[in-house]
């Protein structure tokens, strides 16, 4: 699948999970994922750099099966950032879509 | 690499960060690798996902707004010779994966690599030879037109030196260069070669990183002409130096091992003979079928 896709729809997928429920770091990863196939190592960072910039919280909780897991959740400002990025995400996907079927038609 | 170094390598590579916040960071790492090995992978595994080490590291500090720059010391000329020998290895590199896809064995790969090496080196110092005649005929064509004497003959001298001392950096720019992309093209390549042949999502993300960097090395150049016109130029070279001379030998040996089985028959058994003469035949005969895949190799796709 195509790489700058990918990067570019990772932050909306990333607000998206952490605003349905609080995930811990290997939890979110493994339901990224699931819908897209990316590299885990650039998971972390973005989430690191959602945090510096206020879209999440975190805290901790002590694990019995292990050791202690770091949660993410989601601040007002992450939700505001979240709404921005789904409605830019629906419209730069429709003009797309529109765009291709208009390609078609005049085939 | 195991679990301990890539997370002790990555820590050395966050230093500029405050301590808290590299623990924070590694201890999630850490935590990360700890759920991959109870879902059954191995450290190497693991560690394998997380992809370069380096490009993992600049995405976290560019999180901290730490943008890693990396300086390229090198001259606009080395530049030159570096794309220029990018270019070659990148050719042949592509062949040799085709190729070493029936290969199994790493000793062979090993062996194509060098003989590969060898001829883009030969080439490339052919090659580059053209530039530094031309510039030594010029001269010597100016300086032949004035007076015959013993100043022009010294002038002609140390032109020639200095032309040829010239040409000695630039080869061994090229051989130091060639070596240096040889050694990380052979690292990737040692990487891929460790995963199961299976499907496996790593040496799917490696090829495609790779194919990257080859179109991007490619589109770096400015004439894609250029381009093909050094493939080209290499596979001429390597019909006159390498293909000819060994289709002349495949046929030699052909008939001599004719020779020495028609001596055979007649009651002469000369076992050595017999041994170098084959043994010599199916090198040769092998040696041409790797250039013959090279020179029809159609460059390029995938």
């Amino acid at each position: 699948m195509n790489t700058q896709f990918k990067k570019g729809v990772l932050e909306l997928i990333v607000l998206n999970a952490v605003n349905k429920t609080d995930m811990y770091g290997y939890e979110l990863v493994v339901s990224v994922s699931k819908v897209v196939d990316v590299n885990e190592g650039t998971i972390y960072p973005l989430l690191k750099r959602l945090t510096n910039d206020k879209c999440f919280v975190t805290y901790i909780i002590e694990s019995n099966e292990g050791p202690p897991r770091k949660y993410y959740k989601i601040t007002p400002l992450g939700i505001s950032k979240l709404e921005k990025l789904i409605i830019q995400w629906t419209e730069f996907s429709k003009n797309v879509e529109n765009y291709l079927k208009g390609v078609k038609e005049n085939d | 690499m195991t679990k301990k170094s890539f997370l002790s390598k990555l820590r050395i590579k966050l230093e500029i960060l405050e301590k808290e916040e590299i623990d924070d960071i590694i201890s999630e790492y850490s935590d990360h690798i700890d759920n991959k090995i109870n879902q059954g992978k191995t450290e190497k595994e693991a560690v394998l996902d997380f992809g370069d080490i380096d490009t993992l590291a600049d995405e976290i500090l560019s999180a901290y707004k730490i943008k890693t720059k990396k300086v390229s010391s090198e001259t606009k000329f080395e530049t030159f010779i570096n794309t220029l020998v990018e270019n070659c290895i990148q050719l042949f590199s592509r062949v040799f994966d085709s190729i070493s896809e029936q290969k199994t064995s790493k000793i062979i790969s090993t062996i194509i690599y060098v003989i590969f090496g060898l001829i883009i080196i030969s080439f490339l110092m052919w090659f580059v030879r053209i530039p530094f005649e031309i510039a030594y005929e010029i001269g010597d064509g100016i300086i032949g037109v004035g007076p015959n004497n013993a100043l022009s003959n010294i002038i002609l001298f140390i032109l020639k030196v200095f032309i040829e001392v010239i040409y000695f950096i630039v080869v061994i720019m090229i051989i130091a260069s060639f070596i240096k992309r040889g050694i990380e093209y052979f690292d990737n390549n040692k990487v891929s070669e460790k995963i199961e042949p299976k499907v496996d999502a790593v040496a799917k993300k490696i090829k495609e990183e790779s194919k990257v960097v080859i179109e991007e090395v490619s589109k770096r150049t400015d004439d894609k002409v250029l381009y093909n016109f050094l493939i080209l130029a290499v596979k001429i070279f390597v019909v006159f130096t390498f293909y000819i001379p060994l289709i002349a030998s495949d046929v030699g040996l052909a008939i001599g091992l004719g020779f020495v089985i028609f001596i055979f028959l007649n009651g002469i058994y000369s076992f050595g003979l017999l041994l170098s003469v084959l043994g010599s035949l199916i090198i040769s005969m092998a040696l041409t079928v790797l250039v013959t895949k090279f020179l029809f190799y159609k460059g390029g796709e995938e």
